[in-house]
């Protein structure tokens, strides 16, 4: 009887996944996603007051969006919330784009690496040149560079007073201040090895909760930026590869994926208090929610966003691009 | 009452030794032991010239293209991938699989394709992390003509080439991508590869009918889906099994075109079930009109019924329609036909060698293919072997 209960208890503990070197559930859950292959590649997500939203373009540059209702159900809707401007450069894959806090005005990369100021919807949408941020790549042809050698950033971010930041001409941030109108290259430049400084732009940029900045390169560093002292510190590499398409700050923790498209993207954990990588797997999901585990996804930045009950979601892109709900089987480093 | 139960015995004995006696003989020709790890997949493939070509997968090292002179039995080794590559990759970076279905072209010439043999499929260590790596499969051309092996490259980096089709109208073969399953196709005149981008599916079998469309499945990525390229339009569009019969649907492992061209069969890897996939039943619906979200169009297929089998163990894994029309496929060991005239499943029996030794206790059977006077050929591994069942396949009265 007794060996009949260990036994027992046993095989409760294997079921329980006791054993298992990864802890249970999937790390990602799918979204059923309405749309065709073809027109689902989801380019951005946007935490708005009254809920998630995002952004999809199909394989013909149309661009359509949708809303996650009850962090669940993907909805397509006709246009984002009344005031919010609809971000045409979209369609434009690799183009930095960000809305302000109120999402009436919308900051964008143009093509040849300029800032450019989006306001108003539809026969009112108005847009400013604010001056040149990127640089071009060595060797090219600066007169007829072709648009992948600018050297744009993906992603844009505020601080808390309301300065808009970048990186721009050979890995140097830039400052863009709404309220004066003024544009300046600042002293601090993004972490890279020496000679590789022109293709040093920002894949990723979360502000913690103390003020700092974490971003990450399009050669896959992650580094801190003190908003105060404009100080840079080079917090290393997770991955070989290049590319942080995504970090989102999370319970006090630094949540990303590395990796490149002609890569596996990975998730990692940074612990900002032990200066410490926890390094996870590839960002295996199911197509479709209940199926199995082979799928691969293609990741473009910005691939992660905080939703709402702090829920973490990553998009993805592609002909099967989607949704999907991260749960994070990476843990801190912290013993406690 | 004693009568009727001691009926009952005899009958179920009956039953049972008439099953075990079915069985069907096959002439066995062992694959070069020092060509494979005893494994291969679906490459085999057997040419107008009667000739059977076998791709191999040895673990950690290097696959081979072999070649089979039936009406001799003689083997030619005809080469390994890392000799005409250069490639010295070990373990997970190794050429170590020919997976994909051999093609060969309207001139004859024999096209192979490698994969990685060893993987993680969860972690994936060599991908992006790796200095080397698994670098891609490449694609190859043996021309019998001449004896020339042409190395076509890397079609896509770090991923395997699976599946295969080829469209011998517009000169062009159809692969997938592994991991990332992207559908592939090489232009064989313009030496070009085009990516269609992501199926969601990992289809052993890419079939093509007389239209050029090809289809694969979207099992396991997507079960209830089959994806279909149709190079009128240059769409991939993914169709939503509408199912007609009593099911479950069971997303297949083998799909192949019907003699018709009107219609694919399927069957599952561990299924029971035999499919018709009504090509004539494909209706692309209008963005946001779809029938099943998610999806561009519905496929009619109609369920043929559960494979007649007294072993009661189900392993559909290989098939190949025959010059009769009719859907052979292994079920394990047994050998099954699907008539689709007569819309019958009829269990051919147990493979045996001739002379009437059974086959490996560890056979299972991986690819198939007709022979042009109508022999079929099924692979198994556990040792690798090529199995020929002569003339199975021809209708009845010959040609």
């Amino acid at each position: 009887m007794r060996r009949f209960f260990l036994l027992l208890v046993t095989m409760c503990l294997w079921a329980a996944g006791a054993f298992a070197n990864v802890p249970m559930g999937p790390e990602f859950q799918a979204l059923t996603m309405p749309m065709r292959p073809g027109r689902r590649s989801v380019e951005r997500l946007l935490l708005l007051p009254d809920g998630l939203y995002g952004v999809t373009v199909s394989e013909q540059g149309r661009i359509g969006y949708f809303r996650v209702v009850d962090g669940e159900i993907i909805e397509p809707v006709a246009a984002l919330p009344n005031g919010v401007v609809e971000p045409l450069e979209l369609a434009d894959r690799g183009c930095g784009f960000t809305w302000d806090p109120t999402a009436k005005v919308a900051y964008s990369l143009s093509s040849t690496g300029k800032l450019l100021k989006h306001t108003g919807r539809g026969a009112d949408r108005k847009t400013e040149e604010l001056g040149q941020v990127s640089g071009t790549r060595p060797f090219e042809d600066k007169q007829n560079a072709k648009v992948e050698g600018y050297q744009r950033s993906s992603v844009m971010f505020f601080d808390p007073q309301g300065n808009l930041y970048t990186a721009g001409k050979d890995g140097f941030l830039f400052r863009y201040a709404p309220a004066t109108g003024k544009l300046e290259q600042l002293d601090a430049r993004l972490p890279a090895v020496r000679g590789r400084e022109p293709w040093a732009s920002l894949d990723a940029a979360v502000l913690a909760p103390d003020g700092m900045v974490y971003g990450g390169t399009f050669d896959g560093y992650l580094f801190s930026l003190d908003l105060q002292t404009l100080q840079v510190v080079n917090l290393g590499k997770p991955l070989r590869q290049g590319r942080i398409p995504g970090l989102v700050m999370r319970n006090g923790n630094l949540y990303g994926i590395g990796g490149d498209e002609e890569g596996l993207p990975r998730t990692f954990l940074y612990d900002i208090e032990d200066h410490g990588f926890v390094l996870g797997t590839p960002i295996q999901t199911p197509a479709v929610p209940g199926s199995g585990p082979y799928s691969q996804h293609e990741i473009s930045p910005p691939a992660l966003v905080i939703g709402p009950q702090n829920q973490i979601y990553l998009a993805t892109t592609g002909r099967l691009g989607g949704v999907f709900r991260w749960i994070p089987h990476l843990q801190s480093i912290h013993p406690g | 009452m004693l009568t009727a139960f001691r009926f009952s015995i005899m009958l179920m004995l009956a039953v049972i030794l008439a099953g075990a006696a079915t069985a069907i003989e096959g002439v066995l020709f062992t694959v070069p032991p020092e060509t494979n790890t005893s494994s291969a997949y679906t490459a085999l493939a057997a040419s107008p010239a009667g000739k059977v070509y076998v791709g191999t997968a040895l673990y950690g090292g290097s696959a081979w293209l072999c070649e089979l002179d039936p009406a001799t039995g003689l083997w030619r080794k005809l080469f390994n991938a890392h000799q005409v590559t250069r490639d010295a990759g070990t373990g997970l970076d190794s050429q170590s699989k020919i997976h994909a279905k051999i093609q060969i072209d309207a001139d004859g010439v024999i096209w192979a394709a490698t994969k990685q043999g060893n993987e993680e499929f969860v972690v994936r260590p060599e991908y992006g992390e790796s200095p080397g790596g698994y670098p891609g499969g490449h694609l190859f051309s043996y021309d019998p003509r001449d004896g020339r092996v042409t190395d076509h490259g890397i079609l896509m980096k770090q991923e395997g080439l699976m599946g295969g089709a080829i469209d011998n109208a517009r000169r062009r073969l159809y692969l997938w991508s592994d991991p990332k399953q992207h559908l592939l196709i090489y232009d064989i005149a313009a030496n070009r590869v085009t990516d269609k981008g992501v199926t969601g599916g990992s289809p052993r079998y890419i079939a093509i009918d007389p239209n050029g469309r090809v289809f694969g499945t979207g099992w396991p990525g997507r079960p209830g889906v089959l994806w279909m390229y149709d190079p009128a339009t240059d769409e991939l569009s993914d169709l939503a099994v509408r199912l007609d019969g009593p099911g479950p649907y069971e997303d297949p492992y083998v799909l192949v075109t019907g003699a018709d061209g009107r219609r694919l069969f399927g069957c599952a890897l561990f299924g029971k079930h035999v499919f018709e996939y009504d090509l004539d039943s494909i209706r692309l619906e209008a963005p946001g009109k779809e029938t099943v979200p998610g999806t561009c169009g519905t496929i009619r297929v109609i369920d043929r019924g559960v494979v007649p089998n007294p072993e009661k163990e189900y392993n559909l894994h290989a098939g190949a329609v025959g010059l009769d029309g009719c859907f052979y496929f292994a079920n394990q060991k047994r050998l099954v036909r699907y008539d689709p005239r007569k819309q019958q499943i009829e269990d051919l029996g147990e493979v045996r060698q001739k002379g009437d030794a059974p086959l490996s206790k560890t056979a299972i059977p991986n690819g198939a293919a007709v022979g042009p006077d109508g022999s079929l050929y099924v692979m198994y591994i556990y040792p690798l072997v090529v199995v020929q069942f002569e003339r199975l396949t021809l209708p009845p009265g010959g040609k």
